[in-house]
């Protein structure tokens, strides 16, 4: 709880150091504050603390998904401090932002109310909106943040007039009296139709099929740290908002909700994946790996029993972290190579060694192969899909991870194909490669000790 | 001592040499794994026959799900631990340490090597499943970067076949692992599933789809040939030597035990498959110009044979396969590394351009010509006890299905004669520079070879009666049923 008031003032506080044009220190003042949130979340661990009259409720789950999603931003804040202090004057209202957005994802994680989430959706959009266009003399950025603001806005709406719609039937915003009169809603027609346009601005929100038109182009377009910081942070948050919802509101859930939600994962896994395999821009790629990804979590949370928490969580982890690392190998060679293109990153292992073995690592473990972290966290997606006799999802998903594991190999390919498209040396300072490195060590030790990070949610 | 030390050993071999250049590299991968070797034999010779799973190592992996770090190995087992140690260096001395990028590759063969072994002296589903795909990356980057000119496609195309059987297998173990009274993945739990039939048939195909492409049986080895003829040697050794008897082993260790009752029902179609695979690549062998596309569809045949007599599952048939697993991996070997001295020496691996070998090289002829009859399973050689325990077996259960499989024996003499005869015989005027014989590195290498071809060949019993209670014990858990 702590964090999020702390995070809102540093935020405006940050957002007034760029009046003293200190732009290089202000990082100083940021991580550690970010870091000391990590610690207060631990500190309030299994208290299940209720803050603002229920509005949020910060139970292991929001803590955790907290701490990752800072985590993360942690990691985020090292990659953009390098690039932006070389290439711009200002960069508070940037690091603003970012704070402000991660706000949105902390109300995101722990939200109990549904006027907390609506809040908290909005919160982490709006600076996204403003970011994704911050590369102002390009012409695609610009489109991306027009795309995203107007279909964001659209989504929103309509997850708010089913918001409304629920409340209608229930008579309250509170997700625990939702629950407690989700069996018997006063008017069931109403109550249902509130619960699937909520579930569609919340599938638009982590980009599954059939609302993912916008995730290419917006991740195409938006500048390459804030795309990273979409495809992780937002999508995180986004689907623990997803899950809180459907396990604390809607507990028990209704046959037919399980069935829509398998049917939207097969279709999001399939989208996804044959369309990745056509692209030749990276970050393209990373889009449709990113709605692959989706599909993957969407069954996490069509699950919604015993384990499907903990099974979000680590897919969550796995996938935050190796998208941090691509993200930031990706940007790193294009710095050098100012291209786009797949094809850039040829020869990596050659002309950056490091670099080059890590993307290998990490595009492994996307594709799911173990010893690599994104091997259990399918496994643990997987397993719970068994158990709970959904053998059919499971089928396609593994068919899907087939599919997955061309297209990564084909850049895995592309990284060790000589020769080398830029023959010089690729370089980074040692903090920039310490954060590659950690997000690679860290997924192969999800690989082969996952059981550090499995049933602390249960 | 336990057999994770001889895991460690090739991980840390991995490991170190990968940060070594050139001969420092090479040296210490074969420091690694002639430690294996001598650990290996140590193993093998120590093994009480009767007494079960030994040298175990056990703790706990991921406590929350029931997946324990457990491995051990029994006859059949430190069999296939001694075979794929004692192939290892000969794997290693092929690969040219002036190579660019050489150390990589000590890394990687000694990387797949681990995860062999893991394969082979896995006693938990998870970690069997962990090691089956830790085995497939590095052969994958080894093959893409030392291969030949057509590797990639070939390459890809064999990463996702290959990937595609084993994530059936994984949904096949997440089954079992789910039916479970109480949830782990340790074998014995896995061989007491308590599956109806039905389930027991949709959970073997998940299995069997990923042994058969990796084995591989007709019609799933598409893969095969291109990939043995694309990769470097060295790679195609492992494949060959060692990676196949991953999905023979699976056969034996998980799917007739963990499956029982969907046996009688499969089998039938796989020993036909099987069966179908000795004939054709047979046939196919027999009008290959290329000397390494030969072999390929010359082990395809070979093979077939050995997962017949695996799948009839009577004493003979087991026990005639696993030898031969262990006979087939040494003289595959064997003929593999004299197909890349020819190519070093000549510059090709086309048939029609070679000839006459013997008149400069006798030795390397005849050892070539030790190997050759080693394969065709001439008596005194190790290739003959295990083909005949084989066609033992399977005559048992079926007499057509012996005839069949006795034609291999026929097929193969046919083609492997006839291609030593244009190999080896003849005038050597095709070519411009002498061909020099063996060097003394390879004349121990292949010297090495030929005393284990001949030893197993004269006292074959020295196997088969380590592996005689681990084979009655396998017999047993179907005969229950």
């Amino acid at each position: 709880m702590a964090a999020l008031i702390i995070l809102s003032i540093l935020g405006v506080l940050v957002l007034m150091m760029g009046l003293f044009h200190v732009k290089n220190k202000s990082l100083l003042v940021i991580i550690p504050v970010l870091l000391g949130m990590v610690y207060l979340n631990s500190n309030e661990w299994s208290k299940d603390a209720i803050w603002f009259s229920g509005m949020l409720k910060f139970d292991n789950f929001a803590l955790a998904f907290s701490s990752l999603i800072i985590v993360v931003s942690v990691l985020w804040f090292i990659l953009c401090h390098k690039h932006y202090t070389e290439n711009f004057k200002a960069i508070e209202d940037t690091y603003a932002l970012l704070l402000f957005s991660l706000v949105g994802g902390i109300c995101l994680v722990s939200y109990h109310n549904l006027t907390m989430l609506f809040l908290g959706i909005e919160i982490l959009s709006i600076p996204l909106y403003i970011l994704a266009g911050s590369n102002r003399n390009n012409y695609l950025s610009n489109e991306a943040s027009l795309k995203y603001f107007l279909m964001g806005a659209f989504a929103s709406a309509i997850m708010l007039f089913g918001i409304a719609m629920i409340y209608g039937a229930t008579n309250s915003f509170d997700l625990h009296e939702i629950s407690l009169k989700s069996g018997q809603p006063y008017f069931p027609g109403l109550f249902y139709t509130g619960i699937a346009l909520t579930l569609c601005g919340f599938l638009f929100k982590v980009g599954a099929a059939p609302f993912h038109f916008w995730v290419p182009d917006v991740y195409q377009g938006s500048p390459s740290l804030i795309t990273g910081f979409m495809a992780t942070i937002v999508k995180v948050s986004a689907f623990a908002a997803l899950y809180r919802f459907l396990n604390l509101g809607i507990p028990g859930l209704d046959e037919i909700w399980i069935n829509s939600i398998a049917i939207i994962a097969v279709l999001t896994l399939f989208v996804g994946n044959l369309s990745a395999i056509q692209q030749t821009d990276f970050k393209r790629l990373m889009a449709y790996s990113g709605i692959s990804h989706a599909g993957y979590m969407l069954i996490a949370i069509m699950v919604n029993g015993e384990g499907a928490a903990d099974a979000l969580f680590f897919y969550a982890t796995s996938y935050a972290l190796t998208s941090v690392g691509a993200f930031a190998i990706f940007l790193n060679v294009k710095k050098y190579t100012g291209e786009y293109s797949i094809e850039s990153l040829r020869g990596l292992v050659y002309s950056a060694p490091l670099q080059g073995v890590c993307l290998i690592l990490l595009l492994f473990s996307m594709a799911g192969i173990p010893p690599l972290g994104g091997f259990f966290a399918k496994y643990f997606v997987l397993i719970g899909a068994v158990k709970s006799q959904h053998i059919y999802v499971v089928v396609f998903a593994v068919i899907n991870t087939v599919i997955g594991a061309y297209y990564y190999l084909r850049v895995v390919n592309t990284a060790i194909a000589s020769p080398a498209f830029h023959e010089k040396k690729i370089r980074n300072s040692a903090l920039y490669e310490g954060v590659i490195v950690f997000v690679t060590l860290a997924s192969l030790l999800l690989g082969i000790l996952p059981g550090q990070l499995t049933g602390i949610l249960n | 001592m336990n057999v994770l030390v001889i895991l460690l050993v090739a991980l840390a071999g991995s490991v170190f040499s990968a940060f070594l250049t050139g001969k420092a590299s090479k040296s210490l991968a074969m420091i690694s794994a002639l430690i294996n070797v001598a650990l290996a034999i140590y193993v093998f010779n120590s093994l009480d026959p009767t007494g079960g799973l030994q040298f175990t190592y056990r703790s706990n992996w991921i406590p929350s799900i029931g997946a324990f770090f457990h491995i051990g190995v029994d006859g059949i087992a430190a069999l296939l631990v001694l075979m794929t140690n004692i192939l290892m260096p000969v794997v290693l001395l092929r690969i040219d340490s002036k190579r660019t990028n050489s150390n990589i590759f000590y890394a990687l063969a000694l990387l797949m090597q681990a995860g062999m072994l893991g394969v082979f002296m896995a006693q938990d589903a998870l970690l069997f499943y962990l090691c089956w795909e830790l085995a497939l990356i590095p052969i994958y980057i080894i093959i893409f970067l030392w291969g030949d000119e057509n590797r990639v496609k070939t390459v890809v195309k064999f990463f996702i076949y290959t990937l595609f059987g084993s994530v059936f297998m994984l949904g096949s173990i997440l089954y079992i692992y789910s039916k479970l009274p109480s949830p782990n993945f340790s074998i014995d739990s896995f061989y007491n599933n308590g599956l109806s039939q039905v389930e027991q048939i949709w959970v073997a195909g998940g299995f069997l789809l990923a042994f058969v492409i990796k084995i591989p049986l007709i019609p799933f080895h598409t893969w095969q040939a291109n990939t043995y003829t694309q990769a470097p040697t060295s790679g195609t050794m492992l494949l060959s030597g060692i990676m196949l008897k991953m999905g023979l082993f699976g056969l034996l260790k998980w799917y007739i035990p963990v499956t029982p009752l969907a046996v009688t029902t499969l089998n039938p179609i796989l020993i036909g498959l099987a069966l179908a695979g000795v004939l054709y690549g047979g046939v196919l062998a027999f009008n290959q110009k290329n000397l390494k596309t030969l072999l390929a569809y010359s082990s395809l045949s070979h093979v077939g044979l050995i997962a017949a007599g695996i799948l009839v599952f009577n004493y003979d048939g087991l026990s005639g396969g696993v030898l031969q697993m262990f006979n087939h991996g040494i003289i595959v070997v064997g003929l593999f590394y004299v197909a890349d001295l020819i190519l070093d020496r000549t510059g090709t691996s086309y048939i029609p351009e070679l000839g006459g070998i013997r008149q400069n090289a006798p030795a390397l002829a005849a050892s070539f010509l030790v190997l050759t009859l080693a394969s065709v399973s001439l008596p005194l050689t190790n290739g003959f006890v295990g083909e005949f325990l084989l066609l033992a077996g399977i005559y048992d259960y079926n007499v057509w299905a012996a005839v069949i499989g006795g034609l291999t024996i026929i097929i193969g003499a046919t083609y492997m004669l006839r291609m030593y005869q244009k190999t080896m015989l003849g005038l050597d005027y095709r070519f411009q520079k002498v061909i020099t014989d063996l060097n003394t590195e390879e004349l121990l290498v292949l010297g090495c070879l030929i005393v284990i071809i001949l030893f197993v060949g004269l006292f074959p019993n020295y196997i088969l009666d380590t592996i005689k209670p681990s084979i009655e014990s396998l017999t047993q858990i179907t005969q229950t049923y």
